[in-house]
């Protein structure tokens, strides 16, 4: 096991040697001058040169990527041209909300498909049996942000239930963090909702397990 | 008959239901007053020097002060500077700062911050890089006072210091100010009203400001922004939603207060609610414009140029941008109409009747093969995308071999520093708009200027206009700086190095629970209450 994993795990190095190259490579010859941009509307060429040089713009091709290369090898992202910020820091702040997002997002889908799924294969065949199966079809078939807009017309303007937007991260408390994650999670969760909703009730339906 | 649920699913329920409830005692929300705002734009960059980003030029208004500030009534008044002479021959300027002023670090506002400031924003700025060529020197006689001293008399002085829109010269603490000015600065602290919360800032998503309680406004009342900037809230949030479906639910719902800019296709949707009010706070609004390449074929050709002229229906624009006709009107002067040097000087063949026949006429004369014309589409950029449609459209009725290219704003003004031919990524015309303060006079206005590769992005050359300029620059009166305007304005008509295409405000809407939002072209956000 260890050894497959060590094997796929340096399968990938390749691969992403090839993505990195295929995007750097995209960025370089797009067309327009970075340094032109960040000099603004009224530079002179002199300007625009010396941010080139600052950024390293004016290096060859290969020097500027081997340069990236190996201060990715590093450990270093370098700096966002634009908010001077790390470009680490910048990754780091959207970790959080994407990774509570994930597992909200199971965790809803988890909670609602199993339940529903077993109760349609417990009344197999009855009428909240074709209920739960038509909004399982209903769930794959509607897209996210559609989705997305009628719960916020419902919970959040209609009923003021729940925010509209936002992230309040768990360190400022369960329920304001719980409050900002159920409509996303529950949005993005709809297409899953519904298929495991189906699986579950496919795999339940047979022997009467409970 | 139906079974009863299984036990586990029913001790499921309860531990969910008990869940919830004690979920729901979270800590009682802090007592601040705090505006939650939906801004223009992403807030990427915070040196507003580096950039002429409008939505740096508003987070520096936050943060910073100015040395001096224009008024509602286009006149300069003093803001941090409490007193000023200038000398008989009008090569001396000397500036005393007013007390109180600090940095938001705790350390006072000195002369030499001062100077920093505003020699780093003459690095970079259009106005700013006039009196960088006109000064001698700039000496801080002690920590309170600084002189200025000029090669040669140079009317616009005041005007310079007091600029309200990009680049604005906000004056930071001379450690700050000594970066290089083509380097973007990392460190936020000012003397403005407020202190922006850096640790809180999230690219993408939320900028927070608290109210700078060391703050000392000036006693007269608020007028754009000069007068006393009093911050009646603790805390304003900035929160990017750039969804405009979900910024009007968000405001719909009351969870946020104020949206900077809202789409004209929204304003029937949010005129419904009554707790939200929907407001012209921009008495110039702005000016859209076609900009063309006049380095490459086919528009390095005049009589092309003026072809165009006479299709463009600026009604059209005005409606394709603003979407009712309260909001959007023609403005066929290139300077900001409503300003003082906005004149009718050879608008005629933009305000007469649209005339394809004689546009065609000189398309022929110009010796036109057909080349191909590439009008860059932004279309995530409401204000771009419709006038590159309509453009294009009134491009083909005339004959002409126009291709729109669609991208998001982002491509276009990557795409649009481009010199190279449209075969080699290049492009023909592209579309923009700008702030009505940025074209009120020739000073500022850039998309104006004559000065080849060194002009703004189509780089027009144009040495009539150039000398122009520089006569205005010299006129000693109002009167004398209007006749130049308008000679200046009938060469632009000839030259065509753009075409305005309409004069639009966007409105805003917030809850009617705020009170005090200022009348101004720039978003300030002082003396708003929250009740």
């Amino acid at each position: 096991m260890f050894a497959y994993f060590v094997k796929r795990v340096l399968a990938t190095i390749p691969v992403m040697g090839v993505v990195a190259l295929f995007v750097f490579s995209l960025l370089y010859i797009s067309p327009g001058d970075p340094a032109a941009i960040i000099a603004g509307d009224i530079a002179t060429d002199e300007d625009i040169a010396r941010i080139r040089a600052n950024l390293g713009l004016d290096q060859p091709y290969l020097v500027r990527f081997g340069a990236w290369l190996w201060a990715l090898a590093h450990g270093d992202l370098g700096v966002s041209i634009f908010t001077n910020l790390p470009v680490s820091l910048l990754i780091a702040q959207r970790i959080e909300p994407t990774l509570a997002l994930t597992l909200c997002t199971l965790v809803v889908t988890v909670l609602v498909a199993v339940p529903v799924g077993v109760i349609a294969a417990w009344r197999a065949g009855t009428w909240v049996d074709r209920v739960v199966m038509g909004f399982s079809v209903l769930g794959f078939s509607l897209p996210v942000f559609v989705f997305a807009y009628l719960l916020i017309m419902l919970f959040s303007i209609q009923l003021g239930w729940l925010p509209v937007q936002g992230y309040v991260s768990i360190r400022e408390g369960w329920w304001p963090f719980l409050r900002h994650m159920i409509l996303p999670s529950v949005a993005l969760g709809t297409v899953y909702m519904a298929l495991i909703a189906r699986i579950t009730r496919a795999s339940s339906s047979s022997p009467a397990w409970w | 008959m139906s079974k009863p649920l299984p036990v586990r699913i029913r001790a499921l329920a309860l531990a969910a239901t008990l869940a919830a409830g004690a979920l729901a005692a979270g800590p009682a929300a802090a007592q601040q007053k705090v505006i939650r705002f939906i801004p223009e734009a992403d807030l990427r960059a915070i040196d507003p020097i580096w950039t002429t980003a409008y939505i740096t030029r508003n987070h520096g208004y936050m943060v910073y002060d100015t040395l001096f500030a224009t008024d509602g009534k286009f006149q300069i008044q003093p803001q941090m500077v409490d007193k000023w002479e200038v000398s008989p021959d009008k090569l001396t300027y000397t500036f005393t700062l007013r007390d109180g002023l600090k940095f938001h670090d705790g350390q006072p506002v000195r002369a030499a911050d001062c100077i920093a400031s505003v020699v780093r924003w003459s690095k970079r700025d259009v106005l700013g890089q006039k009196l960088d060529e006109m000064t001698e020197s700039w000496t801080a006689v002690n920590d309170k006072t600084f002189r200025l001293k000029l090669k040669k008399p140079f009317p616009y002085v005041l005007e310079a210091l007091g600029k309200p829109s990009s680049n604005v010269p906000f004056i930071m603490p001379e450690r700050v100010a000594k970066t290089d000015p083509f380097q973007q600065i990392s460190d936020p602290t000012g003397s403005g009203p407020y202190r922006m919360v850096k640790e809180e800032w999230v690219p993408g998503n939320k900028v927070v400001y608290v109210k700078n309680t060391d703050y000392v406004p000036r006693k007269e009342a608020p007028s754009w922004a000069a007068g006393g900037k009093v911050v009646k809230v603790d805390r304003v949030e900035w929160l990017y939603i750039p969804d405009s479906a979900t910024a009007a639910a968000a405001l719909n719902s009351g969870e946020v207060d104020w949206w900077q800019q809202l789409p004209p296709d929204l304003i029937p949707v949010l005129s419904k609610n009554k707790d939200v009010k929907i407001e012209n706070t921009d008495p110039l609004g702005s000016i859209g414009l076609i900009r063309f390449n006049q380095l490459q074929p086919p528009f390095n050709n005049a009589k092309l140029r003026e072809a165009v002229l006479y299709i463009v229906n600026q009604q059209d624009y005005a409606i394709g941008i603003a979407g009712d006709p309260k909001n959007g009107k023609p403005c066929a002067s290139y300077f900001t109409c409503g300003t003082p040097l906005a004149n009718s000087a050879g608008s005629a063949v933009l305000t007469g009747k649209r005339d394809f026949d004689k546009a065609k006429q000189l398309i022929k004369e110009s010796g036109y093969k057909g080349e191909k014309i590439v009008v860059l589409d932004a279309t995530d950029q409401p204000i771009v995308h419709p006038q590159a449609l309509i453009t294009t459209e009134i491009l083909r009725k005339a004959g002409l071999n126009a291709e729109l290219q669609a991208g998001d704003w982002g491509t276009l003004i990557t795409r649009r520093s481009s010199k190279e031919p449209v075969e080699k990524g290049g492009w023909s015309i592209f579309h923009t708009w700008f702030v009505g303060p940025d074209l009120t006079t020739p000073a500022l206005n850039t998309p104006l200027r004559g000065a080849g590769e060194k002009s703004w992005f189509g780089w027009p050359t144009d040495a009539k206009m150039e000398a122009l300029r520089d006569q205005w620059f010299a006129a000693p009166d109002l009167a004398a700086q209007k006749k130049i305007a308008e000679q200046m304005q009938a060469r632009a008509f000839e030259m065509v190095p753009y075409i305005p295409t309409a004069q639009f405000i966007i409105p805003t809407a917030y809850r009617s629970n705020l009170a005090g939002i200022l009348v101004s072209p720039m978003t300030l956000m002082w003396n708003v209450e929250k009740k």
